[in-house]
């Protein structure tokens, strides 16, 4: 019977481990794989530094500042210019190079769009409580990978497809429409938004834990980009100057 | 407890412990290998259904085809994606919730019954605007002809199920469901010999349904359209019960019926009714009386194939018969005229209309060559050429560089277009050789001037590919060898063994070695010649059709033997497989052979392939699904023909048409059918399917591996020409190589390029297909992803030093990584207001002996890569070499001038700390004064003040650039001004090290001095 007392619980791991996983479990196997509840909660802040070369050789930095439920700093420099942007959870604002480098008013429907960066630990993290809906759909194959899916729909609407690594359970693509985000489409650096029906395929790679023991992927590609970013820098929780709330240099 | 139950447990731990261990090979084991949509987009496919959402003002649209799956447009047709590529291809309706957009529905199976029509696997479901299906029912309908939704209450559905094909079947009929599609509910069943072909709700009371119902069915050698089955029906209870209209129609029996209602006025309805006297009728008042119109022939011919009659949403009066041609009335069907054609000529065979409810000045028809819009209510035509859903029933490939690939398409004749081409391969690259329905195109293999042709029925022309002149080579019936039987997709084939040998084949099968100027008949009637399938004259039913698509009884596939000239297989569409090894003076029929492997008798042979490694191998492929039998049936025979074995699978699906071996390693094998296309590296023994960019479910009618490319090509009816652009790696894999970590593939030597073509610009209109990669990659297998830590791919020269480092991808499987067969650029200099394209350019390397590395974290792997010059460049060595010296003398020119300037920014970064120091004011001006004098230096060395790109400041460091970027990219020896301004920049660069050493001298005597 010792045996059976081994090989029991043994089957039946194994049992389980091939039925389709829902939404709920692959989430929380995610949000553990990343760090814990715990940490997520703990997040307050969050500093990271990229860089990204793009195909013709040009570097592009981007620097971020985010403070939960209060900040999104972005401050991006392709070389020949640069552009900041400054959400807070009342006011928005940007420069650009046609700009001349003096921060203005940003439209509300974009500082809005930018507010989604301020939850730190991300949609999936307690989306019940933030009015998202999560639905588990087939396995798909991303890189080789046959991933979790995961579709959460956005309170306010937007659709975010997620592709878990079925062993890590860390993300290994998202799928979203155009999110109306500082992208390039035509006009210039800023100048335009992107298409909202346009599919954008991201995919993120190089997964390293802080010591604080939270988890990020420090490469992302945004598929058709040709070019990923690659994290240099990750600070959580680092006290963030006042200043940086505000449309200053 | 018992042992044995314990047993049988530590057994399942085991076994499922051990195939964890095994690394299985499937289609994600090759993901960088995508598949390239050659297209064409000038001639598009067979359109089924198209569908708008009234919402957005037609902005977002479902097109339906007939073997390519959903595409999906949201600006109005100005650029399309397919939303359906894991499912089945072939696509008879779709409907769209009218109160909730994001639902849709799609019924597989097109209904337009005409001999290629593909099958389908049920109804699937959308609820998020195609982002995401399921299947939800009427698995076993076959064909699906319409999809109602009830306006007011969008639960409640209705589809129509014409039902399968070639057989009878209790799943035809008209189906109900009243929760949005979660059961169903058969609601108006007439035999297992009639289905239901269309259904209608009266907006204005969705209780009053109509339907029509039609007897048909085809055999492999006739088609009959009508019969006691066929009618129309009225409903005035959502379906529950039902009532035959007849009052004024023409006598029974019924074939298909087209039937119209008006949106705005529900009590006026069109039919065009199958009969003996198949005519045109209206009702005014529900169906209940009807009154004939004349009509022209356009609007009342061909029932079977033209099945739409739709009236305007707002005016209805205005009704539109997309048939043959585009007609149209302006008095409720009274008189009809036909479209213009002063914008584009629309193509013949129409099968689906969309109005836009919103303007209905805006439509789109479906047709069997695409999409076209007209903005003037049909009055004139655009032909949307971005939609690369052709019908190709073959291809092949010759051996141009880059090579041309050929190919017949259902009702779009026989095309031409080149592999890769400047800029993309666009709408303007594809070339027609000739018209009608295509089929065989086949490059002459000893002659890059000629192919040969055709149309349906033997039509077999050589075509003059500098002129498109076309002669007719069709072999002709000697006295005594009655008519000439010709297969709708007449077999042409050239010689693997011989090239000059060109064969076609009737009942007998043609041999020529002069281009079809002359034919030697080389077999007696290879066919069983069974009279009952050979009266094709009473094809059609109620009304005839005869256009040699049932013409049976004939020669389908030729193969000769690449190993045997005098070794040819023939395939018949009756079930004969004959062999003969005599160039034909006899032949033995080996079709009883296969037969005892399982195959059942009379299936159609679809294609033979004999094998290039062993003259007694070859394989066949069968399709019996025009007697309803739609299992794979793939057969290998090591004994010339006299056993066979099955090859088997789960995998498969769909009736098979092409078995291709690949010419190198003999247990690479593809397979193509109805429904996709499936490798095997083992010979056979276990298959994947190939979903790469792919289709899952693609309709694969041919398949060739271009001998030098390597390419697999693949002709889909209904996505085109597929290109999976060399697939060496496939070759060398293995099972041993699947268990190793890493693998890197070496290459036996790596040709200097700078790429295939030139820019070529954005091929603009229509859809371009991408061009395959300008290099090569170098190529790596990872049994695992990597999920942290990355990998480096390098080149190292003979010395060990690192030519390159490119950061590689980490996929599981196969990756890819290309290299630009450069060094790293050099440092330029930094401190300016303006970026350097010089800091990301570099010379290419020199021929030579390398080595390649791949590092994982804690791995990596070493193999040698010789470069070599290519010699059929007219790019010499020679000149490379020059080319290479200035390259290198500016490369060295920006690195010193790089250090000249990061002394300059350092030596003011002193003097700037020691002028914040030092209080005296005299002090101070003499350190502002050399701060600036650096300064002016620093401003003609690299740019300073440039704010905007568009204010361009040139200095010396640009003037540099120039010349390095223009030497680099060259392919030729430098010229002799860039050599003299090579020497000019080097002066000016010491000059300006001469410069900063004596602004360094003179500070340093001056400190001296006041010391």
């Amino acid at each position: 019977m010792r045996l059976a007392s081994i090989l029991l619980p043994a089957l039946l791991a194994s049992a389980l481990s091939g039925r389709a996983q829902s939404a709920d479990d692959i989430i929380r196997s995610h949000i553990d794989a990343m760090g814990g509840a715990d940490r997520m909660k703990a997040l307050q802040s969050l500093y990271t530094e990229g860089i990204t070369v793009m195909p013709n050789g040009n570097e592009v930095t981007n620097k971020a500042w985010r403070v939960q439920g209060r900040l999104v700093r972005r401050e991006i420099d392709f070389g020949m210019g640069n552009m900041k942007m400054v959400v807070t959870d009342k006011e928005g604002w940007s420069t650009n190079p046609r700009s001349g480098g003096s921060f203005e008013a940003m439209p509300p429907e974009r500082a809005e769009a930018m507010r989604g960066e301020m939850d730190l630990p991300g949609p999936l993290f307690d989306y019940v409580a933030k009015g998202h809906k999560a639905e588990a759909l087939p396995k798909e194959d991303v890189n080789g990978s046959a991933c979790h899916v995961v579709k959460l729909t956005l309170k306010l609407g937007r659709d975010i497809t997620y592709y878990f690594d079925p062993k890590t359970f860390y993300i290994l693509r998202t799928k979203t429409k155009g999110s109306g985000g500082m992208m390039r489409s035509g006009g210039g650096p800023g100048g335009g938004q992107r298409n909202p029906d346009q599919e954008v395929l991201t995919d993120f790679s190089d997964y390293r834990k802080t010591a604080e023991g939270y988890v990020f992927a420090y490469s992302t590609t945004v598929v058709g980009m040709g070019a990923a970013m690659n994290m240099e820098k990750i600070e959580v929780n680092a006290k963030v100057d006042e200043k940086f709330f505000k449309p200053e240099q | 407890m018992s042992h044995r139950v314990l047993s049988l447990f530590a057994a399942i731990i085991l076994a499922g412990l051990s195939l964890r261990a095994q690394v299985a090979v499937n289609s994600a084991t090759f993901g960088m290998m995508e598949a390239r949509v050659l297209g064409p987009g000038s001639m598009s496919g067979r359109i089924t259904s198209i569908e708008g959402v009234a919402a957005d003002n037609g902005r977002t649209l479902y097109v339906g085809t007939a073997g390519g799956g959903i595409w999906k447009t949201t600006n109005a047709g100005a650029s399309f994606k397919p939303v359906f590529d894991k499912y089945c291809q072939s696509i008879g309706a779709v409907a769209i919730d009218p109160k909730n957009p994001k639902v849709v529905y799609a019924g597989t199976g097109e209904s337009n019954m005409r001999n290629s029509v593909s099958i389908g696997d049920g109804l699937y479901k959308t609820n998020d605007a195609g982002e995401n299906w399921m299947r939800i029912g009427l698995d076993s309908t076959e064909h699906i002809a319409k999809i109602a939704i009830d306006p007011s209450n969008p639960a409640t559905l209705y589809v129509a199920a014409p039902g399968p094909l070639w057989s009878d079947s209790r799943h035809r009929g008209l189906y109900k469901s009243t929760d949005a599609g979660k059961t169903w509910e058969k609601i108006l069943y007439i035999s297992e010999q009639a289905g239901c072909a269309d259904v209608s709700i009266d907006p204005s009371n969705p209780q009053v349904l109509y339907a029509t119902t039609w007897e048909f069915r085809r055999l492999p050698y006739l088609f009959n359209s009508g019969g006691p089955g066929s009618g129309i029906w009225k409903s005035t209870d959502g379906g529950r019960s039902w009532k035959s209209l007849e009052k004024g129609l023409p006598a029974k029996p019924y074939g298909r019926v087209a039937l119209a209602l008006a949106p705005s006025a529900p009590q006026n309805l069109l039919a065009i009714v199958e009969s003996e006297k198949t005519g045109l009728y209206i009702s005014a008042d529900g169906g209940e009386n009807w009154k004939q119109q004349s009509a022209s022939l356009n609007v009342v011919s061909r029932p079977f194939y033209f099945s739409s009659l739709v009236v305007d949403p707002k005016d209805a009066k205005r009704v539109y018969r997309p048939a043959y041609s585009f007609a149209y009335s302006s008095d409720g069907g009274y008189s009809f005229a036909e479209a213009g054609s002063e914008g584009a000529s629309v193509h013949a065979d129409h099968h689906a209309l969309w109005i836009n409810p919103n303007n209905t000045d805006q439509m789109y028809l479906g047709t069997d060559g695409g999409v076209f819009m007209s903005l003037d209510r049909g009055g004139n035509w655009f032909f949307l050429q971005n939609l690369p859903v052709g019908q190709f029933y073959h291809v092949d490939v010759d051996r141009r560089k880059p090579y041309r690939v050929y190919g017949g398409l259902q009702d779009n004749g026989s095309w031409s277009a080149p592999s890769a081409s400047p800029g993309g391969i666009g709408v303007g690259e594809w070339k027609e050789l000739y018209g009608g329905d295509g089929f065989w195109v086949v490059p002459d293999p000893t002659d890059e001037h000629i192919a040969y042709a055709e149309s349906q029925g033997g039509d077999v022309n050589r075509v003059d590919l500098r002129t498109y002149k076309s002669v007719s080579i069709r072999p002709q019936p000697g006295s005594t060898d009655g008519k000439l039987r010709w297969n709708w997709n007449t077999p042409i084939a050239t010689g693997k063994a011989e090239p000059r040998h060109l064969y076609v084949g009737a009942q007998y099968l043609y041999r020529s070695t002069d281009q079809g100027r002359s034919w030697q008949k080389i077999s007696p009637d290879l066919t069983t010649n069974d009279k009952k399938k050979q009266e094709q004259e009473n094809s059609g039913g109620l009304s005839a059709d005869v256009t040699s698509a049932e013409n049976h009884t004939t020669i389908f596939t030729i193969a000769e033997s690449p190993l045997d000239k005098d070794l040819v297989w023939v395939g018949t569409d009756d079930g004969n497989l004959q062999v003969t090894t005599d160039g034909g003076a006899s032949w033995r029929n080996v079709a009883a052979n296969v037969a005892a492997a399982g195959l059942p008798a009379q299936t159609w042979v679809s294609s033979v392939e004999p094998s290039r490694f062993d003259r007694n191998i070859v394989y066949a492929t069968f399709d019996n699904h025009m007697y309803g039998d739609h299992r794979t049936y793939v057969a290998r025979s090591t004994d010339m023909g006299a056993t066979w074995t099955l090859l088997k699978s789960p995998e498969f699906t769909g009736f098979a048409h092409k078995m291709r071996e690949d010419p190198v390693n003999r247990h690479l094998l593809f397979l193509g059918t109805e429904m996709g296309l499936f490798a095997s590296i083992d010979g056979g023994a276990e298959w994947f399917r190939m979903k790469n960019n792919i289709p899952w479910m693609a309709l694969v009618r041919d398949i060739q591996i271009h001998p030098v490319t390597h390419d697999l090509v693949v002709a889909t009816h209904g996505r085109g020409i597929l290109v999976v652009d060399d697939i060496t790696p496939m070759r060398v894999m293995d099972k041993a190589l699947l268990d190793k970590e890493l693998h890197l593939f070496g290459m036996p030597s790596l040709t200097l390029s700078s790429g295939q073509f030139g820019g070529g610009g954005t091929v603009n209109g229509g859809y371009s297909a991408p061009n395959p990669p300008g290099l090569p990659a170098f190529q790596y297998y990872l049994r695992d992803r990597l999920s942290s830590g990355g990998v480096r791919v390098e080149v190292l020269d003979k010395d060990g030093k690192t030519v390159q480092s490119i950061p590689g991808t980490a996929r599981k499987g196969l990756n890819k990584v290309y290299w630009n067969q450069r060094i790293q650029p050099p440092k330029t200099a930094s401190g300016s207001t303006k970026r350097d394209i010089a800091a990301f350019f570099a010379p290419q390397v020199l021929p030579g002996d390398y080595t390649l590395r791949v590092k994982l974290v804690q791995k990596e792997h070493t193999t040698p890569l010789r470069i070599v010059h290519d010699p059929a460049s007219t790019f010499t060595e020679v000149e490379r070499r020059l080319r290479h010296a200035a390259a290198m003398d500016l490369y060295r020119m920006h690195e010193d001038l790089a250090a000249i300037v990061a002394d300059i920014m350092s030596r003011q970064k002193l003097l700037k700390d020691s002028l914040a120091k030092v209080p005296q004011e005299r002090k101070k001006k003499a350190l502002q004064a050399e701060v600036d004098q650096l300064e002016s230096l620093r401003g003609e060395l690299i740019p300073t003040k440039q704010t905007s790109i568009f204010a361009d400041e040139t200095r010396l460091r640009e003037d540099i650039t120039e010349v390095y970027v223009a030497v680099c990219s060259n392919e030729q020896a430098p010229t002799n001004l860039q050599l003299e301004r090579v020497k000019v920049l080097r002066g000016k660069v010491d000059d300006a090290r001469r410069k900063l050493d004596a602004m360094a001298a003179g500070k340093d005597a001056r400190g001296q001095a006041s010391r």
